[in-house]
C-alpha cells in the first residue's frame, strides 16, 4: 500500500510485546491493554498516518476490554489487528475470556466450565457499534485462510486511510506450545475446534472498500 | 487529593500528597508536580506544566486540590506562546530517518539500570533548576501579554 514511511504500530503486553522489534516502522509500547487509548492519541494528532495497534486475546477481550469498546463506540479511525489464540500466551497457558468450553489450560486444569463463564465473542459484539466500519474474522489454518486475512487486513487499512472510522481485523491463531499440540495439530484445532465457536466472515465492510 | 484511603469522599484533605509526588506504577520514576496555591497560578501552572513537560519528556502534574476548585478570583489570562516543540523521538511516521521507538520495556537488567540512571540524571537537572516555592516569587518564564 506504500504506507510504510507513514505507518505507527502501537503493541501489547503479552506475546507481541515486542511487536516494535519485528516491524521497519515507527511504534509504541503502552501498558497492558491501553493501545486502542494510545492509538486513538497518535491518530488524532496525525490524521493522515496510518495507526494500528497488535494486540492478543488476554490484552484486548480481557485487561483492555474497555479500550476496545469505547474505541470503537467512538469510531476512532483505527485499526485493530487482534490475535486470538484462545488464552494468556506469553504467561503460560491460563485462561482467557476466549478460551472455549471445557478447553483445559493452567488455570482451568479439567476444562473451562460454567463457572468460569463463556467464550467473548468480540466482532459480534463490535459489529453493532456504529462508529466500527470495518469488522471481520479470519484465521491462519491453510493457505487460502491466510490469503483471505491478508485481504482482511487490507481491507481494514483501506477503511481507515479512507477514513471511515474504526476497524478490527480478529485472526484465530495457533499456540501450538501452550495447547501442547504439534504444529500440525495446533492448525487442525483452530479449524475444527476454534472456527465453530467464533464463525469466520466479514461482519461489517463499508461500501467503498468492497469491490 | 479526597480524605480517606480507598475510594476516598468528597471532603477536600491535605494529609499527603504521595499520590502524585511519589509516582505510581512499579516506582522508579518522578514527576514533576506543581501545586497551584492561587486561582491565577492554576492558570499559569498549567501553561508551565506543558512547557516543562517538552523541556524534559516528562509527565506533570498540576496538582489543584478541592479548595482551589471551590475559590473564585479575578485573574488574568495569560496569551502563551510556547516555542514549536521539538520531538526528535516522536513516533510520527519514518519518512527520510530510521524507526522511532517509544516504550519502558528492558529486559536485561543492565539496559534497565542504565535507563533508570538515566533518568535519575534528569531528575537531579530537574531538582536543580526547576524547584520553585511560594517564599520565592514565582518566575514564570513564559511571556505574557500585558
Amino acid at each position: 500500500m506504500g504506507l510504510q514511511n507513514k505507518t505507527v504500530g502501537v503493541g501489547s503486553v503479552g506475546c507481541g510485546v515486542f511487536s516494535y522489534e519485528y516491524f521497519n516502522f515507527d511504534g509504541v509500547g503502552p501498558s497492558h491493554g491501553r493501545a486502542p487509548a494510545v492509538a486513538t492519541g497518535v491518530k488524532r494528532v496525525l490524521p493522515d498516518r496510518l495507526v494500528f495497534t497488535y494486540q492478543g486475546d488476554g490484552d484486548l477481550a480481557a485487561i483492555g476490554t474497555t479500550e476496545m469498546v469505547h474505541s470503537a463506540v467512538r469510531g476512532e479511525n483505527i485499526t485493530i489487528i487482534f490475535i486470538n489464540n484462545t488464552l494468556y500466551g506469553m504467561t503460560g497457558g491460563q485462561m482467557a475470556p476466549t478460551t472455549l468450553m471445557g478447553q483445559v489450560t493452567t488455570t482451568t486444569p479439567t476444562g473451562r466450565g460454567r463457572q468460569q463463564g463463556f467464550p467473548f465473542r468480540v466482532c459480534e459484539m463490535l459489529a453493532t457499534a456504529e462508529g466500527a466500519a470495518y469488522i471481520a474474522r479470519v484465521a491462519l489454518y491453510n493457505p487460502v485462510q491466510v490469503n483471505r486475512a491478508k485481504k482482511a487486513i487490507r481491507r481494514a487499512f483501506e477503511t481507515q486511510m479512507a477514513g471511515l472510522g474504526f476497524s478490527l481485523v480478529e485472526v484465530l491463531s495457533a499456540c501450538p506450545t501452550n495447547w501442547g499440540l504439534t504444529p500440525l495439530e495446533a492448525l487442525k484445532f483452530v479449524e475444527e475446534k476454534m472456527v465453530p465457536v467464533y464463525p469466520l466472515g466479514e461482519f461489517k465492510v463499508p461500501e467503498e472498500v468492497k469491490s | 487529593m479526597r480524605g480517606a484511603p480507598g475510594l476516598g469522599g468528597i471532603h477536600p484533605s491535605q494529609a499527603d500528597y504521595f499520590q502524585s509526588v511519589k509516582g505510581g506504577g512499579h516506582g522508579d520514576y518522578r514527576l514533576i508536580v506543581l501545586a497551584p496555591s492561587s486561582v491565577q497560578e492554576l492558570i499559569d501552572h498549567t501553561i508551565l506544566a506543558f512547557e516543562l513537560a517538552e523541556t524534559y519528556r516528562t509527565p506533570v502534574v498540576v496538582f489543584g486540590d478541592a479548595m482551589m476548585g471551590q475559590m473564585m478570583e479575578p485573574v488574568l489570562m495569560p496569551e502563551a506562546e510556547l516555542p514549536p516543540p521539538n520531538r526528535p523521538w516522536a513516533t510520527t511516521g519514518m519518512e527520510g530517518r530510521e524507526p522511532n521507538i517509544v516504550h519502558t520495556l528492558y529486559l536485561p537488567a543492565d539496559k534497565l539500570e542504565a535507563h533508570c540512571n538515566r533518568l535519575f540524571a534528569k531528575y537531579r537537572e530537574i531538582e536543580q533548576k526547576e524547584k520553585r516555592s511560594i517564599k520565592k516569587k514565582w518566575d514564570c518564564r513564559i511571556k505574557r501579554s500585558a
